[in-house]
């Protein structure tokens, strides 16, 4: 017999309709007319280019915006069913994780323990099940050895993972990541991405990460969304992304898809995978 | 480099207090400042802080407040003799100058100025202190009924300090790397450019507290981890500090006059009061170091 999906599976994550949005004394609008959805389990991209209105998107899905940074707002967003407009940032905690782009102003406590079990705490859940839940995230991530560390010790990229851990330990249906791998290096950035994919895997949490470096996370994407102007101009997989933007936005093409297409070879490249198959089958490697 | 303001886990009964009690003692302190003007309780208000840092291990931070403090009592005494000629004892005649006048530099106003100088200086060293010993976590939890509804708050209060400190010494680093052909960089734009940033990413830490639900309506539980043993001794010579300042303001303990001459009180009333002031420093001492060391650093580690 088949298995009967709860409620909570059919909620989507994210579910955003005409939403429109002016930042205080802002002559322009930041959001125009965004509408999206997102299921749960998705790893969505967002792309588009610098002031583009993704981190504005991010933070509204989040409810800094308008509850902590004000501005006016239309539309509707829902986050796993909670309305995000009237819910704010704290109650909106128990289901949506954020994680920004700049590592050292996420951190407000002393200890990378206290500092993940904060939200644990500040939910009221007992002793017992924090230290749990903080040593199981921490075990995901990758960062047992730090725990006991004081967070003014850690490196660029363990300071991302702590905050990436205080964002994910309360287990939220969505996590929002505004240019995490953006003050790490290559490899450290690399592996921030592919630790998210298998998070999403293995934990079905859904993921809209916001990123300039696209060719770093196209491959691990299940679907690219872009914006230009605080509105959405594409929303499609990886590759037919790749296809639009040849097209209608040449400078989120990424480098070897403008490479592919200098010289002709199709289909452009996803990932480093896709390119070297690409390669094998016209006989280039 | 790790600030000197930089909190540091250390097993001591400061450190160990919870911090509301921590706070009624050094805030105790704060209000001698504010409210007397008798050099000789400033001094030992300053005295008692200088002494509570040091039996609480925090010794750079208590080095670097005094320096600064040192260095804005002798500018606050410049000024101060400079823009006020009231007093009798005229020490110099510095003539016309522009906007000011006729200036007259005079002991009296030279002294006035040493006393605000020196209430600056034991307000540096109190916060230096304080900055220093009580854990911002244990301050940004004890706020939450207080303050719940606003992350903002609680980021200023608990987390402003060690931001402004992480940035104040990456500031100086990139001063310093600009080479030594680039023009040196000024004190005040510095100081205007680290609390502007430290202002701006407080800000964001507040978000960020937002995020972790600090506004949530959670059950608060009350746990034995926000008590210490330590308690009782701070909260009680926090009292005794008030007690016996508002007392000597009424005994007259705070006889101090600049102008038009100098007179400082130095009464039985002003001499009980120092005494106090100065006794009370020693707070944070511990009764027997072997033992009460693992107590101290158990209450330290679970803190």
């Amino acid at each position: 017999m088949p298995e009967l999906a709860s409620p909570a599976r059919l909620t989507p994550a994210l579910a955003i309709e005409g939403l429109a949005y002016s930042y205080p004394h802002a002559e322009r609008a930041a959001l125009r007319d965004v509408s999206l959805q997102l299921d749960p389990g998705e790893l969505v991209l967002l792309a588009g280019r610098s002031a583009c209105g993704k981190s504005t998107l991010l933070r509204a899905a989040c409810g800094l915006v308008p509850h902590f940074h004000g501005g006016e707002i239309s539309g509707r967003i829902e986050v796993a069913g909670i309305d995000a407009l009237e819910a704010g940032p704290g109650k909106l905690a128990t289901a949506v994780g954020y994680v920004a782009q700049d590592p050292e102003t996420q951190v407000v406590s002393t200890t990378v323990k206290a500092e993940i079990e904060l939200p644990l705490e500040m939910r009221g859940d007992p002793p017992t099940s924090r230290a749990r839940a903080v040593e199981e995230v921490a075990l995901a991530l990758a960062i047992p050895h730090l725990l006991d560390r004081t967070v003014d010790t850690l490196s660029g990229g363990e300071l991302q993972r702590v905050a990436l851990a205080a964002a994910l330990v309360t287990r939220p249906q969505l996590v929002l990541l505004d240019e995490p791998t953006s003050q790490l290096d290559p490899v450290a950035g690399d592996e921030l991405i592919w630790l998210l994919r298998r998070l999403n895997e293995e934990w079905g949490v859904t993921i809209l990460l916001a990123e300039h470096r696209l060719e770093r996370c196209l491959a691990a994407a299940d679907r690219v969304i872009a914006m230009d102007g605080g509105a959405i101009s594409f929303d499609g997989s990886p590759r037919d992304f790749l296809a639009w933007a040849q097209e209608s936005d040449p400078a989120l093409e990424t480098p070897a898809a403008r490479l592919f297409s200098l010289v002709g070879l199709d289909p452009l490249p996803v990932g480093v995978r896709d390119a070297r198959q690409t390669l094998r089958e016209r006989g280039l490697r | 480099m790790r600030s000197p303001f930089a909190y540091m886990p250390r097993p001591g009964p400061l450190q160990a207090a919870s911090p509301s009690a921590a706070v009624a003692y050094l805030g105790s302190l704060v209000v001698v400042a504010f409210l007397y003007s008798n050099a000789l309780v400033l001094a030992a208000a300053g005295a008692a802080a200088i002494v509570v840092g040091l039996l609480a291990g925090a010794r750079r931070a208590v080095r670097a407040a005094l320096w600064m403090g040192l260095t804005l009592a002798l500018l606050i005494v410049a000024i101060n003799a400079v823009v006020v000629d009231r007093g009798e004892t005229v020490l110099a005649r510095l003539g016309d100058w522009p906007l000011l006048g006729p200036v007259n530099v005079t002991a009296e106003a030279v002294a006035a100025g040493a006393v605000l100088g020196l209430r600056a200086a034991v307000v540096l060293v109190i916060f230096a202190v304080y900055s220093a010993c009580v854990d911002p976590d244990r301050v940004l939890r004890a706020l939450r009924p207080l303050a719940g509804r606003s992350a903002l708050t609680a980021t200023l209060v608990s987390r402003l300090v060690p931001l402004a400190a992480a940035d104040g010494s990456r500031l100086r680093d990139a001063a310093r790397l600009r080479g030594p052909a680039a023009a040196p960089v000024g004190r005040a734009p510095l100081a205007r450019r680290l609390l502007a940033g430290s202002l701006d990413r407080a800000v964001d830490v507040a978000a960020t507290l937002e995020l972790r639900g600090y506004a949530l309506d959670a059950p608060r539980r009350s746990s034995a981890r926000a008590r210490s043993r330590y308690d009782a001794r701070f909260y009680a010579m926090g009292a005794l500090v008030l007690a016996a300042a508002v007392a000597g303001k009424l005994a007259g303990a705070d006889a101090f006059d600049f102008y038009p001459t100098l007179e400082i009180g130095t009464g039985p009333g002003t001499v009980a009061l120092v005494c106090v002031l100065f006794l009370s420093g020693f707070a944070p001492l511990r009764r027997s170091r072997s033992a009460t060391t693992p107590v101290a650093l158990s209450e330290a580690s679970r803190a």
